[in-house]
């Protein structure tokens, strides 16, 4: 159980690191820019400023009440062991080789690749229920967003595009 | 390997359909860059792409990407591949203003322009019924016996309206606040309420309720502009020279594609969409719109934009002047 | 002069293509919708170069189908998939998903669908009668007025938040934060940009939702135990009983239109601002045995009728004024200018019968809405019967296509990545998500309209009390505010 207060503390440590990179920006790029100081037609920096105060100032009391505070049923029922995470990180970890690659291959290589890596991850086994869906859903959504919306998705190096 | 993974998709993807470089260009989709917000001026861009998009033979989207005055569509089209699939609806703002101001590294002879495309005139108004001032001159005449107390908006701040304005009150030497607006319809709303002294109209706006407003100056020397305002006075008008001409003062657009597009494409882009411009019925719908369709060939681009470059420079120094006198007050 | 321009309306409304149109509307609208990612003004966009190829009220059944839809449809993957097919229907899952988990999916959809409905057609009624007065008051607002609102708007996160109203508040800063991120429009100096172009305009707020909510919830639903197991669900069918059910919170349901009217009468405010908004009032109006949170009929009938509603509001400054409240509207606007229609009080005098068919096409849109719904409802229940193992890839592909196609790029792809890992953190600590789409709704609108404040002041500050609607509001807002810190003391002392 003491594994979600990690949760707690990572996004304290990212309220925190928020605040300090508004104070960082400002003193380095606004500054260089010349709009951190002045009345409200040049002062791109007071309003910022004010807010990342609060937040700072609300990150203690945090600190002081999330003891006590009740948990609702958003947080997962699973504790979070290394085992547990295994999957949901190599789904994750799937779909993020698909953002990187979408560019490279395109989407007609690359949306394919992806489904059958997730399913696979996600424990789906037999070659009809992995290739059927990995090769229709993406044709039926490139169909709707290229043939009939006129969206251009990605061609990938080989500029991969079907003139439907 | 890959060489083989790559003929057997080749080979599916001929299957499926022909690919794009297996075609005469254009094979697919062509995407036009817009650097605003969608509303009017969208729509111009979508009336004259879904007309040039009967003429190439495929489909043609807007992509709207606003930012820091267009400067992130600019940005947008030259991430893009040189191919003729991209093409940005490049305003004033993007293209020679942002420049001007020292905002970016880039000219407009860094790209190859199929045709111009709107210019929209735009008027120094008060509100209907506020009758402080018989005229401009007049209006002026009290911003100089009161420092910082008129207040104004051209909609955004260092726009193309905003250098026009500060211009002219330049050559006045009236000091008056500025404040910015994200839109045109807000300044509009707070003029209308008494809460800004006068502001910029454009012609779209005036025509659609001509009853708001009292239009004391058009920013244009064509005689269309000032018959679009009701035939309010222009620039020409004043005693005084501003030493603004032509499309300077206006604001417009030319469509252009990146310098490096193959000649083959770029002919048949300009092909298209000189015959878009040159069809009645999409300079019927451009009028409807409140902007002016402009005839402008890509071969008059340089003579037509380069005189404005210039004259922008020399008003780039209005804007500072502003800001240097209402910091003095 | 109302009954007059209806009636002259009634022959360019009685046409087989109008109804066609609104019918097609309406469907593609639903699924833009339940997409998630897209919503009404993604789908408007994108069906716009075909509507301007055709006659004004034909041209405007299809965009108020699309907008209706739209403003509906994403409540039906809030209720199944508990991810917001639009960022309006962000508070329809506060009690959709809980109700869709005790099996009652079915009902919570015919409620979303009816709400949306009847609150369209409440909506409907305010714009054609109050139309006058309504924007009247709206247009007499200046930037004080809307900085004050801006604030109302935040304090209204703590009265919706469920858990630790200090987390709540920290996720609506953090969402104002995000909103500085850009072009100032002020200094026209660029804010935490980091020299990339692509953030020039800060992110996409879509991009954001997406991410926050459509990835986090995948993440989540990946650490189930059996992703490959088939649901067991009974094909059930939303049923048009559901009218009466919406019809027993008939006071909830025309109190949240009332809101929904009013915010879309705003300029700016909007559906999603109006939603939250309706959703609390209804949560602190309810008995408490009613449980908000946990299924309640009530918070269901709020939402959606609200943001349904949202849509007659904001025809009103659009026709009456020709001022667009925001995009979706400024696209109406575009159309119409196109189609040769000027928007403004000139309409309502030179052009009646046009005015009168949008009234007959609206009304008429909200009707077909509940037909609509109720029919196609089995097949969108059809997704709750998907294995995980197939649900989970298949919608990550949509979030990833849906995002993609909002400004073509890959830059946003990231964006929504970076915030999917940003809400399953959120969510694991306890953060609620929503506050963040709030703060970033409202940040420009509050950090603008604050600095136009002090520009236009000549004694600063005092401008907030020299204008007495500000001077109100800002006094209801400090109320509010001392309401919430008093019920945050107690509820620390009680446990």
């Amino acid at each position: 159980m003491r594994n979600r207060y990690i949760a707690d503390w990572l996004v304290l440590a990212f309220f925190a690191a928020i605040v300090a990179l508004v104070f960082q920006q400002i003193a380095t790029s606004m500054q260089d820019q010349g709009i951190a100081s002045g009345g409200p037609y040049d002062n791109s920096a007071a309003y910022p400023r004010w807010v990342a105060i609060l937040i700072a100032a609300f990150i203690p009391v945090v600190l002081l009440t999330q003891r006590w505070e009740q948990r609702g049923g958003e947080a997962i029922n699973e504790p979070l062991t290394l085992s547990n995470l295994a999957r949901p990180l190599r789904i994750f970890g799937i779909f993020l080789g698909f953002l990187i690659l979408l560019p490279v291959l395109g989407y007609y290589i690359a949306a394919p690749l992806m489904l059958l890596g997730v399913m696979y991850a996600a424990g789906l086994r037999g070659f009809l229920a992995l290739v059927l869906p990995a090769l229709a859903v993406p044709f039926l959504f490139a169909f709707v967003f290229e043939a009939f919306l006129h969206i251009v998705l990605p061609g990938g190096w080989l500029g991969l595009h079907i003139g439907w | 390997m890959f060489r083989k993974l790559a003929l057997a998709l080749m080979g599916a993807a001929a299957l499926m359909g022909a690919p794009a470089w297996a075609q005469e260009f254009p094979a697919r989709t062509v995407e036009v860059i817009f650097p605003w917000t969608p509303g009017t001026s969208m729509s111009v861009t979508q009336v004259i792409a879904d007309s040039m998009s009967d003429k190439l033979g495929v489909p043609m989207t807007v992509i709207s990407t606003p930012g820091a005055a267009g400067t992130k569509a600019l940005e947008t089209l030259q991430s893009r591949p040189a191919d003729g699939y991209s093409i940005f609806d490049a305003y004033v703002a993007p293209l020679v203003l942002q420049p001007v101001l020292g905002n970016g590294g880039w000219s407009y002879s860094d790209f190859a322009p199929l045709h111009s495309n709107l210019s929209a005139p735009f008027s120094i108004a008060l509100r209907k019924g506020d009758d402080r001032w018989a005229n401009f001159d007049e209006m002026m005449a009290w911003g100089r016996e009161h420092p910082g107390e008129l207040r104004y908006s051209a909609g955004a701040r260092n726009t193309l309206p905003h250098m026009a304005i500060a211009k002219v009150l330049q050559e006045y030497g009236v000091v008056a606040r500025n404040i910015p607006y994200a839109g045109d319809a807000e300044a509009r709303r707070d003029l209308s309420s008494g809460i800004l002294d006068f502001a910029f109209v454009n012609v779209g706006a005036y025509q659609r309720a001509p009853e708001d407003f009292n239009v004391l100056l058009v920013l244009s020397e064509l005689d269309t502009a000032k018959e679009a305002f009701g035939g309010a006075p222009n620039i020409t008008e004043l005693d005084i020279n501003l030493e603004l001409s032509g499309l300077a003062p206006m604001g417009w657009s030319w469509w252009v594609v990146r310098k490096d597009t193959p000649p083959e494409e770029l002919a048949v882009l300009r092909e298209a969409m000189s015959a878009t411009m040159k069809d009645p019925e999409v300079r019927e719908a451009i009028s409807r719109l409140g902007v002016v369709p402009l005839e402008w060939d890509y071969d008059e681009y340089e003579a037509i934009v380069g005189p404005v470059f210039e004259q922008l420079k020399s008003m780039g120094d209005a804007l500072a002047w502003e800001e240097e006198q209402m910091d003095a007050l | 002069m109302l009954i007059d321009s209806l009636l002259q309306g009634m022959p360019l409304f009685w046409q087989a293509e109008v109804f066609l149109l609104m019918a097609l509307g309406l469907i593609f609208g639903l699924l833009v919708g339940v997409l998630p990612g897209l919503g009404p003004l993604m789908g408007i966009i994108l069906l716009m170069p075909f509507a301007i190829s055709l006659q004004p009220i034909p041209a405007m059944a299809l965009m108020l189908g699309i907008f209706v839809g739209g403003s509906c449809g994403g409540s039906i993957s809030a209720i199944l998939l508990r991810i917001p097919g639009t960022p309006l229907a962000a508070a329809t899952l506060f009690d959709g998903y809980p109700m869709a988990q005790k099996g009652r999916a079915a009902q919570a959809i015919g409620l979303a669908i009816s709400a949306s409905a009847l609150g369209g057609m409440l909506g409907g009624v305010v714009l054609i009668l109050l139309a006058p007065l309504l924007a009247g008051v709206a247009a007499s607002f200046g930037p004080p007025e809307y900085a004050a609102l801006a604030v109302t708007g935040l304090v209204s996160i703590v009265v919706v938040s469920d858990g630790s109203v200090v987390k709540a508040l920290m996720s609506g800063l953090l969402g104002l934060l995000l909103a500085t991120i850009g072009t100032d429009e002020f200094s026209t100096g660029y804010r935490f940009t980091f020299g990339n172009y692509n953030m020039l305009n800060g992110f996409h707020i879509v991009a954001v939702v997406v991410g926050l909510f459509a990835l986090s919830e995948m993440a989540l639903q990946a650490f189930g135990k059996d992703l490959t197991a088939k649901p067991d669900i009974a094909p059930v069918r939303a049923s048009f009983r559901s009218v009466l059910a919406t019809l027993r919170h008939w006071k909830n349901l025309v109190r949240s239109s009332a809101i929904g009217v009013f915010f879309g009468s705003l300029p700016g405010a909007g559906g999603i601002i109006s939603a939250f908004a309706a959703y609390a009032v209804a949560k602190a109006a309810a008995r408490p045995e009613e449980r908000y949170g946990e299924g309640a009929e009530g918070g269901i009938v709020a939402t959606e009728s609200a943001n349904n509603a949202t849509v007659g509001g904001t025809l009103i400054p659009t026709l009456a004024l020709g001022i667009p409240g925001e995009a979706t509207t400024a696209i109406f606007i575009s159309v119409l200018l196109v189609l040769g229609i000027y928007p403004g009080p000139a309409l309502f005098t030179e052009t009646p019968e046009v005015v009168g068919g949008i009234y007959l096409v609206y009304f008429s849109a909200n009707i077909l809405l509940l037909l609509l719904g109720v029919l196609t409802t089995p097949l969108f229940i059809y997704t709750l019967k998907l294995r995980k193992a197939h649900l989970i890839p298949v919608v990550l592909l949509m979030c990833a296509i849906g995002t993609f196609t909002l400004q073509a790029s890959v830059f946003d792809l990231w964006v929504m990545f970076g915030f999917g890992v940003l809400g399953t953190l959120f969510r694991m600590g306890n953060y609620p998500l929503s506050p963040i789409v709030i703060g970033l709704v409202l940040g420009p609108f509050l950090e603008n309209n604050l600095r136009r404040s002090l520009l236009i002041s000549r004694d600063g500050m005092g401008i907030f009390l020299d204008r007495p609607v500000a001077a109100a509001l800002i006094a209801i807002n400090a109320v509010l505010i001392a309401w919430a810190v008093y019920s945050f003391l107690r509820k620390q002392k009680t446990t």
